[in-house]
């Protein structure tokens, strides 16, 4: 009986590896690929180099201002998923505690979904137009805050969900032993909701990260640019630069894995955890 | 009651929403919706003046836009290109951008139609026709003219009618872009083969070639290029000397069929209707090919394979087509300025400059592409390099664009290549049983809808 358990818990870990060695594959041949020339990448379909070579990341680094569109992406990455934390985090508990006061808060929040439905490519040339007249065309910050605008809606939508789900009876609690609302939300709501906050910054952080389209047309500048933008160099109009491109997608990768490795443990719970009510 | 009022209410305003939305899915086509789309005068005009960026010592400043020719050589060259102009021309500075070839279209319509236009840019072959339908592009008759007086207009004479739109000059023709097959010759040595010039030949070669693994030809469709040599070979396109919907001519019948015999012979890879160029090029840089139609620029993927392969491929002169014509295709892109210039002749300046002056962009640049100008074909770079002499020896003398047989470009021809037309027909062509003439009346059908869309350019 024993064996047998351990007979299915080995199969089951070994199926489990064989699946994700399988998801993973694309990623394990981009990170083998990087560490080939162009022209081993070309001429075999080996997964791992034969000759092992440093030359694409010396290429990325030193030959292109790589680093500088790291740091841009990191930039409005993280102030993207901050300020959406915050905002979204206000702007949910209010529409969660208050919908039963408020009746337009209930469909409030339906409203935002509506939202979500409106395509993007449709506020291009209006963006583009307001943000020469104000001054935020080409910097950081103006490609920050198209970012902040277009996730408020859905990670409000989603937090709300999750504010829904602490008892009212707890935050009356607090209240009654002297919590003003602003402490209760502070003191009670916010660690409760912890994985949902974790939850939305994520997605808002991931969203900034891997945005082309707007990055793109808002900002020309090589000081201002954004990884996905920066990656697009290294692909010419009939041909790429496989090797180049190859590590610098191996880099690109390290910020944003190592925040939702460090995030991870909120995710799951975080993705539940927001539809159970009550 | 009250209820049911905000739930219809609510109702209402999701419908509207989503039929809102279904705007940004229109085909955005015609004239009018494109000059709809641009903002009036008073935008533009605020926009210019918060443009005219002087430095205190009352300097022009250009925004010149570059598409990514070649890789990290090729930019670090035209930066350095750049720097050398500003130095010597004190009171112009330009600033060189490079702009991705992914949503290049939606990033110099989005920046033309805002009111914030570079002064200067080169771009993929037919931007400058639908950029002009809009009104935004600055004619540069005056440039062409000017370089004609003095000889040095030597451009490729296709180019030099390529970019005339209703008498004016829309671009500058920039570099010029062939396609062509290359082969392995110690392939057909080893298996006494001769070299193919017909389409015949080429079948033949391709069959006694083909055996498991290994496969005459590698094709893609996903870009299509190996269509469009064989169509342009052939001497039939799209459209007709008279800029209609040609499509379903019999020489395009006798292209596909080809083509379908390529797939039927089994001489190409059976997944060849999904490869993408990449993907082709492999296969043939692995040794599992022994010709292969794609952009000439793949002679740089064939170099770094080593002395020994690069010294067993090389490359077919244009062959002799079934209606009896040898022609081979290229992209004619161009340089252009824009009406939205604060400084229209700095601009020109500046664009004959960079026309003259660019050799390091391809002795330093590795640029793929050639000069339109034939004056350039004399460097070492060009004279020394096997592929490249061949090339221009053997295939750019009767190398036409897509829009052949029109003399020019149009607007129309934009949507005609981004459409993808010529993919859609190969995918159909090497993956589907689908008769050959429903598949011309399909891609006709679409050439016709975009020509009336977009119209032929002529006023």
């Amino acid at each position: 009986m024993k064996i047998k358990r351990i007979f299915k818990t080995i199969g089951f870990y070994l199926l489990l590896t064989i699946i994700v060695l399988f998801i993973s594959l694309p990623l394990i041949n981009m990170v083998g690929s990087s560490f080939k020339s162009t022209r081993e990448i070309l001429n075999n379909n080996n997964i791992f180099p034969e000759v092992f070579t440093w030359e694409n990341y010396r290429n990325v680094l030193n030959r292109t201002p790589f680093l500088t569109y790291v740091r841009n992406s990191v930039v409005v990455a993280v102030l993207t998923a901050v300020v959406v934390g915050i905002t979204s985090c206000l702007a949910g508990y209010a529409i969660a505690r208050y919908q039963r006061h408020i009746r337009a808060f209930r469909y409030f929040s339906k409203l935002f979904l509506i939202l979500q439905m409106f395509p993007a490519v449709l506020l291009m040339i209006p963006l583009v137009l307001v943000f020469i007249k104000v001054g935020l065309s080409d910097s950081l910050l103006g490609i920050s805050l198209i970012y902040i605008a277009f996730n408020i809606p859905f990670c409000t939508w989603m937090i709300s969900g999750f504010f829904e789900g602490i008892p009212v009876e707890m935050e009356e609690a607090a209240q009654i032993d002297g919590c003003t609302v602003f402490q209760s939300f502070c003191k009670l709501a916010v660690p409760l909701s912890l994985p949902g906050i974790a939850s939305i910054m994520i997605y808002a952080f991931i969203g900034a990260w891997n945005e082309y389209m707007m990055a793109n047309v808002i900002n020309k500048s090589a000081e201002v640019k954004t990884l996905p933008v920066g990656l697009q160099s290294f692909i010419l109009q009939f041909d790429t630069d496989w090797g180049s491109l190859m590590a610098a997608s191996v880099l690109a990768i390290i910020p944003a894995m190592l925040f939702i490795i460090f995030m991870q443990k909120y995710i799951v719970a975080g993705l539940t955890a927001g539809a159970v009510k009550g | 009651m009250r209820r049911k009022t905000v739930k219809k209410l609510f109702s209402v305003l999701l419908a509207g929403t989503m039929a809102l939305s279904l705007a940004a899915c229109g085909d955005g086509s015609g004239k009018d919706t494109e000059k709809a789309a641009v903002p009036e005068t008073a935008a533009k005009e605020e926009t210019e003046a918060a443009k005219t960026k002087a430095s205190e010592d009352g300097d022009v400043v250009l925004e010149f836009w570059d598409m990514p020719w070649g890789s990290v050589a090729y930019q670090e060259a035209a930066q350095a290109l750049v720097k050398r102009f500003n130095e010597e021309h004190p009171g112009i500075t330009v600033n060189y951008t490079s702009v991705p070839w992914d949503g290049d279209y939606q990033t110099f319509n989005v920046a033309i139609t805002s009111g914030n236009a570079p002064d200067v840019s080169t771009g993929s072959g037919y931007s400058p026709f639908q950029f002009d339908a809009m009104g935004e592009i600055l004619p540069l008759d005056d440039l062409m003219e000017e370089m004609k007086a003095d000889g040095s207009a030597d451009f490729e004479e296709t180019a030099m009618k390529q970019f005339v739109q209703n008498g004016h000059q829309v671009a500058m023709p920039w570099n010029l872009d062939p396609k062509c097959i290359y082969y392995r010759k110690d392939i057909l040595e080893e298996n006494n083969i001769p070299v193919p010039t017909t389409w015949d030949e080429l079948l033949d070669a391709c069959k006694q070639l083909s055996n498991g693994d290994f496969y005459g030809m590698a094709i893609e469709s996903a870009g299509a290029w190996p269509l469009n040599i064989f169509l342009i070979n052939n001497g039939v396109s799209f459209i007709d000397e008279n800029k209609q919907a040609a499509f379903t001519s019999d020489g395009v019948k006798e292209t596909l069929e080809y083509f379908r015999t390529l797939s039927e012979e089994k001489v190409i890879a059976p997944g060849s209707a999904g490869y993408t160029a990449a993907e082709a090029q492999k296969l043939f840089l692995q040794g599992k090919a022994a010709f292969i139609p794609t952009s000439a620029d793949f002679a740089n993927s064939i170099k770094d394979q080593g002395e020994e392969f690069y010294n067993n491929v090389e490359l077919l002169a244009p062959l002799t087509a079934p209606s009896g014509t040898s022609l081979s295709i290229m992209g004619c892109n161009g340089i252009m300025a824009y009406q939205q210039t604060e400084h229209p002749d700095e601009a020109k300046m500046f664009i004959r400059w960079w026309l003259e002056n660019s050799d390091t962009l391809w002795t330093e640049g590795g640029m793929g592409a050639f000069p339109a100008l034939r004056t350039k074909y004399t460097l070492d770079v060009f004279t020394q390099d096997k592929f490249k002499a061949a090339l221009i020896e053997k295939v750019l003398p009767v190398s036409v664009p897509l829009n052949y047989p029109s003399e020019n470009a149009f607007p129309a021809m934009n949507s005609i290549q981004g459409e993808l037309l010529t993919s859609q027909a190969c995918s159909m062509v090497l993956g589907t049983d689908k008769p050959v003439e429903d598949i011309m009346n399909e891609i006709n059908d679409k050439v016709i809808t975009i020509l009336d869309s977009f119209g032929t350019g002529e006023e």
